[in-house]
């Protein structure tokens, strides 16, 4: 908010801490933030940070935004409800062995996560698994409850109950064991932003231990297949029943052991990257339906990793609003986990700027902002390791629908080689062509959706190979030579790269792995691309896309016949004679 | 399983859509439409959309009454027979009275017949007196793809959409006014006998 004069309101703000949780667990929110700076509200209106425990109702998102923030994000039960976590990376999974054409090296990083049969709908599917897996185990779990509430090994598959409330899950039967007992690692992450998409993982977290051995007497012992606190705190037979081991004496343990620790947490890292990532087009569609402005949300979470007898890690929950009270009791490790939850939201509300006064307005583009912000925000992580955009800020493109512009925008500025625009190729669809008009079957659903105008040239490039900012270019260019004023440029833009995301979606389009050849030989036959028009604004080819892009712009304003702001598609007889692209056309023009 | 949970009355309705959109095999492709013969040429016959659920049968039983022709439910485009149809002779759904069927007449049953023209019903009055209005391939693919089906009821894959394109270029189209069918099925008559080439074709 700014005065009159433009200046900051230095005032002090207001927290509110909601939801359904003790002041025990919920104050480490509360000391970390700067007294001189905060206070109190007095109701759950009037406040610029929200600590919410749980998931508020939707209504709470609509006054969100870069000076109101809340600790959620819409969309977030893509992964924090058991089954749907599942159903997302097996979603995005999906979509990746078909950007593979059949799997790969990008396909096989996504298998970490146990097969799971949600009910009623999965029922003789896992029937069926069952039956033909009869000496394999599985484990009954609630979809949305928490602190082991309900968890049980499967005794006969019959019984498996139909109702919606409940799912099964395969029961990785071969655990890393720690001094003979099962153990979780519960790792916690923060989503800091969702466009561009910044995801977090803390330093420290713990080795959550069964309280009973992992061995064949205790099979069905739920005090040794079971890891959690709350479960494993009734078991009055054990000397210790809740031990946490922080990562750092379990990561030395491992080591004394002879493990590479480091392998297993670059695993583990990338496996959560890789679930944030799963969930980012839900929380990005569910965000825009609750009208939230996602600048004003964040979400931490923890996150159950088991680690199995190879040292391969498997995601089996993520949290909604992690516990931070103290379980363990001070001499197995309670003292330890207390300063390291104090710590962990002390680092976050530090990072997300909390405790600094709101800054002034600047002149930056938002390009520049976003990246000046990204900037800022990895060097005030404190204890939080950046995976996303990480230190190879290109490494989670390919796993994104398609990356909006600010990732797109981010990833170039942080990378240190030059990036690829990502294309794009025909998923699940067929298009039509009238005079003026692009119609899009969906081969999925067996719709038929009619394209205006404008989305009717950015499917088309789209679908002959251009990435989206030379479709973007192309329509800025013709707004130039329509409009009076010159174009919001990067309005424009946002808009062609939302547009083909939403696409993608849909199922329509994928990322391409494969640039088409035809384009590379096109470019070697270039002319140099020609003097722009005088008193010309736009300067992104010089600037956003580098110099190499240019001749592409220009070929694909021919290729579809662009001429002051009017073009036509082919008609029938021209793709006829340009059989499989209109590439052999438009090369033909050039020369 | 059909549909789960119907309240009686729901029943026929959903089990004539199942049978309609399932009977494709292989590349065939299911067409849940109705089915009207020609006015006056034997082994012809014109295809009415389903589009309109407020509309349903209405067209084609306004058709056969003025022409006095067979009328059935469910086409089946074969792989194997170019440009031909064959009738599936499903009930239809009586106007203005829920839960009444018609069945289909014999003569709509099992055979295989060339298509005319696809016509698409619509509530909002046409400017065109005759009651008529040519439309594109791909205007009546908004309307006919929802309710084709390839085997097992699924959804057209490209080849099977491709398919269905080309053979409505084949065909005439109408956009035909509900306000005034008497016009339009003379209109419709008269068009289909002359054979007239159409003007306003979509190109894919």
């Amino acid at each position: 908010m700014s005065n009159r004069n433009g200046e900051r309101d230095k005032m002090t703000r207001h927290y509110w801490m909601g939801g359904n949780r003790s002041y025990e667990e919920d104050r480490f929110f509360e000391e970390s933030l700067d007294k001189s700076l905060w206070q109190q509200a007095e109701t759950s209106e009037q406040w610029h940070a929200c600590w919410y425990t749980g998931m508020p109702d939707p209504e709470f998102f609509s006054q969100v935004g870069p000076e109101r923030k809340i600790n959620h994000i819409p969309g977030n039960n893509a992964l924090t409800v058991k089954s749907r976590l599942y159903r997302s990376l097996m979603d995005l999974r999906e979509r990746v062995e078909r950007q593979e054409e059949g799997g790969g090296h990008l396909t096989d990083r996504l298998a970490f996560v146990p097969g799971v049969f949600s009910m009623p709908e999965d029922y003789h599917d896992f029937q069926q698994a069952a039956l033909e897996n009869p000496g394999k185990r599985w484990i009954l779990k609630p979809k949305n409850a928490a602190r082991g509430k309900g968890i049980q090994l499967v005794g006969d598959p019959a019984d498996v109950p139909m109702e919606s409330s409940w799912m099964v899950q395969e029961y990785l039967e071969n655990p890393h064991t720690m001094h003979g007992r099962k153990y979780v690692l519960r790792l916690y992450v923060l989503v800091s932003s969702v466009s561009p998409f910044r995801v977090y993982l803390y330093r420290q977290g713990f080795a959550k231990l069964a309280s009973a051995p992992y061995d064949q007497k205790n099979a069905d012992n739920p005090y040794s297949y079971l890891t959690n606190p709350d479960v494993n705190a009734l078991n009055l037979e054990a000397d210790v029943p809740v031990e946490f081991v922080d990562f750092e004496r379990y990561r030395a343990w491992l080591r004394e052991q002879g493990h590479d620790d480091e392998a297993l947490f670059a695993k583990i890292e990338d496996m959560v990257a890789l679930t944030c990532l799963a969930a980012l087009e839900p929380m990005r569609e569910r965000s825009r339906v609750v009208g939230a402005d996602t600048r004003g949300c964040y979400e931490l979470m923890g996150i159950d990793c088991l680690v199995d007898d190879s040292l391969k890690p498997w995601i089996l929950e993520c949290n909604l609003s992690p516990s931070l009270g103290v379980c363990a009791g001070p001499e197995s490790g309670g003292d330890i986990e207390e300063s390291i939850k104090g710590a962990l939201i002390a680092d976050m509300v530090e990072m997300l700027g909390l405790n600094r006064p709101a800054g002034a307005d600047s002149a930056d583009s938002t390009a520049e902002r976003l990246i000046r912000e990204t900037r800022a925000e990895i060097a005030n992580s404190g204890g939080f390791r950046n995976l996303i955009p990480g230190s190879d800020p290109t490494a989670y493109l390919p796993f994104m629908a398609l990356p909006r512009l600010p990732d797109w925008v981010v990833a170039r500025a942080l990378s240190d080689r030059p990036v690829k625009q990502p294309r794009l190729e025909r998923w699940m669809s067929e298009e039509t062509f009238s005079e003026d008009q692009v119609y899009v079957y969906d081969t999925r659903l067996g719709h038929l959706s009619s394209l205006n105008e404008t989305a009717s040239l950015i499917w088309l490039m789209a679908t002959e190979g251009a990435g989206p900012d030379d479709i973007a270019s192309t329509l800025v260019d013709s707004a130039f030579k329509s409009m009076p004023v010159a174009p919001d440029a990067w309005a424009i833009r946002n808009d062609v790269w939302n547009t083909l995301a939403d696409w993608v979606n849909n199922r329509f389009l994928v990322q391409s792995e494969n640039c088409p050849a035809e384009r590379v030989t096109l470019e070697s036959v270039q002319p140099p691309f020609p003097e722009r028009p005088p008193g010309c604004r736009w300067c992104w080819p010089a600037v956003a896309f580098g110099p190499d892009s240019l001749p592409t712009v220009q070929r694909w304003s021919i290729g579809l016949k662009l001429c002051c702001s009017r073009w036509r598609f082919p008609t029938r007889r021209e793709k006829t004679r340009c059989p499989g692209s209109k590439l052999s056309g438009i090369r033909r023009a050039l020369r | 399983m059909v549909h789960p949970r119907l309240p009686l009355s729901a029943v026929a309705p959903a089990l004539a859509r199942c049978l309609a959109t399932q009977a494709a095999k292989h590349d065939d492709i299911a067409i849940d439409a109705g089915l009207v013969a020609g006015p006056d040429q034997a082994g012809a016959m014109f295809m009415v959309s389903h589009s309109e659920p407020i509309l349903r049968d209405a067209l084609t039983l306004s058709l056969a009454t003025h022409w006095r022709a067979d009328y059935g439910r469910g086409a089946l485009l074969k792989a194997s027979v170019d440009d031909h149809v064959e009738g599936l002779g499903l009930p239809l759904q009586a106007p203005d009275q829920e839960g009444m069927f018609l069945p289909a007449m014999a003569g709509m049953t099992g055979n295989t017949a060339q298509v005319l023209a696809v016509l698409v019903p619509t509530k909002a009055p046409l400017e065109d007196k005759s009651g008529v209005q040519a439309m594109t391939v791909n205007e009546v693919l908004r309307h006919l793809v929802a309710n084709c089906c390839s085997e097992d009821g699924r959804p057209l894959d490209t080849g099977g959409f491709t398919r269905l394109a080309d053979w409505l270029e084949g065909c005439e189209r109408y956009l035909v006014d509900m306000n005034n069918p008497e016009a339009a099925a003379a209109a419709l008559s008269g068009r289909c006998s002359q054979r007239a080439p159409q003007k306003a074709s979509g190109s894919r």
